[in-house]
């Protein structure tokens, strides 16, 4: 058995290890206004289980976070927090390079178009660099699943660049289709 | 998924405030890991290790799975008189941690217990998936098909290697009922499905205006696309190991005893997700369930994993059914133990063999333009068997639309700048 102040240590470098993962994503899943809640939530119980907690923690973590966001509030405020999120998402598009920016934006511009499940999926590969087995960890899918939602997922983004290549290049417009898709069995 | 230009650049694409690897604000670090800590130092709250779990109701668990070991005899029987669904409703209401006494199951435990075990160079598995969806503007509804296969055998150390292939097998009308509505719309071979007047409601709720170039279009043929993809080893992909996060060694390891199966997948599913008790019971209810009906196990395996899955909680047996390929078979009900859950399922068993043959999925509630009770979905196992023969491809392709819209244009002089 540890010490208590073995735990701590462990459980703060954790902490500087992840915090920010986990709230990039729960900010990615849910907005800013629900994130910090989700956060704090995540490691009160990544403390109370800190003795269970696998190596690396942050698929882990992530399941927590996702678990915690799905008892969070009440749907309505979470969908204007996502909606402001993604707003902000094809708004605000760093870099120098104009090539670059419209890139981005018509990236990100075909990311919050997409389906929540969709979404989260490439959002979890992509911008989190997780691997389907990690990124199932965290869904709480079988890796085959995640890797069927993947590659689906993955042809509407392609199909959804495509279309707002034609159509609108550079538009900063986007419309956000913000679902209150259940969780799968 | 390597050469994948599109994930590199989603990847670039990610928004500044949401690098993962950006500071914490110290003085939010003080105050959040103060807070954090301080609200566990409540007794019930102390940092609890591993082996705590579900030890209170352990002793419920042992006398389910003696019971399940009894009641095989019975069902054996009953396999063989008629429908089991015929029966009184075991479990309704029954405290969660009751034994679901499906005889469905059980059955089809000794039956699959009985097969031959087989043996091969790569575990082959052939599965459909179904999904159900209104033609937007039309009074039917699609099968829209999906078809995934899947080569797996052990690599060097850990790691399996893993070969699939993607295929879309086209749509047809969903039921009968659906194909008359279909015949009487002029037997259209191919649909849009995109919600149009969906996407404009979503635009004006959330405030949009009306620049943005609407939804992308969701075309479906008759004939589909045939192969889409192949996902060969070599690329990240091929790191995910079998199902349920439990690799082609560590299968071979596991207890054929029922209780002792049920033990080492406690832990195992303790080890990789964190949820409150309750949900720790449906990733069991879950893990149990891949081993049944999609890993390469032994036939006791197998029937192993059945009786585990069989003495948790929300199960029912429902009687004979004929599955979505129009084979015959026996039916279980299985309620999720997720709370909030908007479907349940109906896991399908060859009469026979007792080997698995589908999955259903039925709306419990109104929702997608399915009415409660309506079939949603469904994935057919279509084979499952070790196989000698090879994968037909040995590295990664892609038969699609553009993957890369912009690939034409990387190559043109214009493109570069």
């Amino acid at each position: 058995m540890h010490a208590v102040s073995d735990d701590a240590a462990r459980f703060t470098a954790m902490y500087d290890t992840c915090r920010q993962r986990v709230w990039a994503y729960a900010v990615s899943r849910a907005g800013r206004q629900v994130a910090d809640e989700v956060v704090s939530e995540t490691f009160t119980v990544a403390w109370r289980r800190i003795g269970d907690i696998p190596q690396p923690p942050l698929p882990w973590l992530l399941g927590v976070a996702r678990n915690v966001l799905r008892d969070t509030g009440r749907a309505e405020v979470r969908r204007a927090s996502l909606a402001a999120e993604l707003r902000e998402w094809t708004d605000t598009v760093e870099g120098d390079i104009a090539d670059d920016v419209a890139d981005r934006i018509a990236l990100r511009n075909a990311l919050a178009s997409l389906g929540d499940d969709d979404r989260e999926v490439l959002i979890l590969a992509a911008w989190q660099g997780l691997t389907p087995r990690e990124a199932a960890h965290v869904v709480g899918c079988t890796a085959a699943t995640l890797r069927v939602r993947l590659h689906r997922a993955r042809r509407r983004l392609a199909r959804a660049v495509a279309v707002r290549d034609e159509v609108s290049p550079v538009s900063p417009r986007v419309r956000p289709r913000v679902s209150t898709a259940g969780e799968e069995a | 998924m390597k050469h994948d230009d599109l994930m590199r650049r989603l990847a670039d694409a990610r928004p500044g405030h949401l690098d993962p690897g950006g500071p914490v604000d110290p003085e939010v670090r003080r105050t959040e890991l103060q807070d954090v800590m301080r609200r566990s130092e409540e007794p019930q709250a102390a940092p609890v290790r591993r082996g705590r779990i579900r030890v209170g109701v352990r002793p419920a668990w042992s006398v389910a799975l003696a019971g399940a070991a009894a009641a095989t005899a019975a069902a054996l029987v009953v396999t063989v008189v008629g429908p089991p669904g015929s029966g009184p409703r075991p479990g309704t209401g029954a405290p969660a941690t009751a034994f679901s006494e499906s005889r469905i199951l059980l059955a089809a435990a000794s039956d699959v217990e009985r097969t031959a075990a087989t043996s091969g160079a790569y575990w082959y598995q052939e599965v459909r998936t179904g999904s159900l969806l209104k033609v937007p503007g039309k009074d039917y509804r699609l099968d829209v098909r999906h078809e995934t296969r899947t080569w797996l055998t052990k690599g060097t150390g850990k790691r399996d290697r893993r070969w699939t292939l993607h295929v879309d097998a086209g749509a047809r009308p969903a039921t009968p009922a659906d194909e008359k509505a279909w015949r009487a719309d002029g037997s259209p071979k191919k649909w849009d499905l995109t919600d149009y007047d969906e996407a404009r409601r979503d635009g004006n709720r959330h405030g949009r205006d009306d620049t943005s170039p609407g939804p992308q279009p969701e075309i479906v043929t008759w004939d589909g696309k045939g192969e889409l993809a192949g996902d060969a080893p070599g690329g990240v992909a091929d790191t995910v190991s079998a199902g349920a996060e439990i690799d082609l060694t560590e299968l071979q390891s596991l207890p054929t005893d029922p209780e002792r199966l049920r033990e080492r997948l406690e832990q195992i599913v303790d080890e990789q997700y964190n949820a409150p008790e309750h949900i720790l019971q449906a990733l069991l209810g879950d893990t149990a369930e891949n081993l049944a009906v999609e890993l390469p196990v032994s036939p006791r395996l197998r029937a192993a994993a059945y009786r585990v899955r069989a003495s948790l909680p929300g199960v029912r047996d429902i009687g004979e059914v004929t599955d979505r390929s129009g084979r015959p078979g026996y039916a279980v009900e299985i309620r999720s133990l997720r709370p909030g859950a908007q479907n349940e399922r109906r896991l399908i068993f060859d009469k026979e063999t007792g080997l698995p043959l589908s999955e259903e999925s039925y709306a419990t509630s109104a929702r997608d333009g399915h009415r409660p009770g309506e079939l949603t979905g469904y994935i057919t196992f279509t084979a499952m068997r070790w196989t000698d023969q090879a994968p037909p491809f040995d590295r990664d392709f892609t038969a699609d639309e553009p993957e890369h819209p912009d690939a034409e244009t990387d190559a043109a002089p214009t493109g570069k700048h």
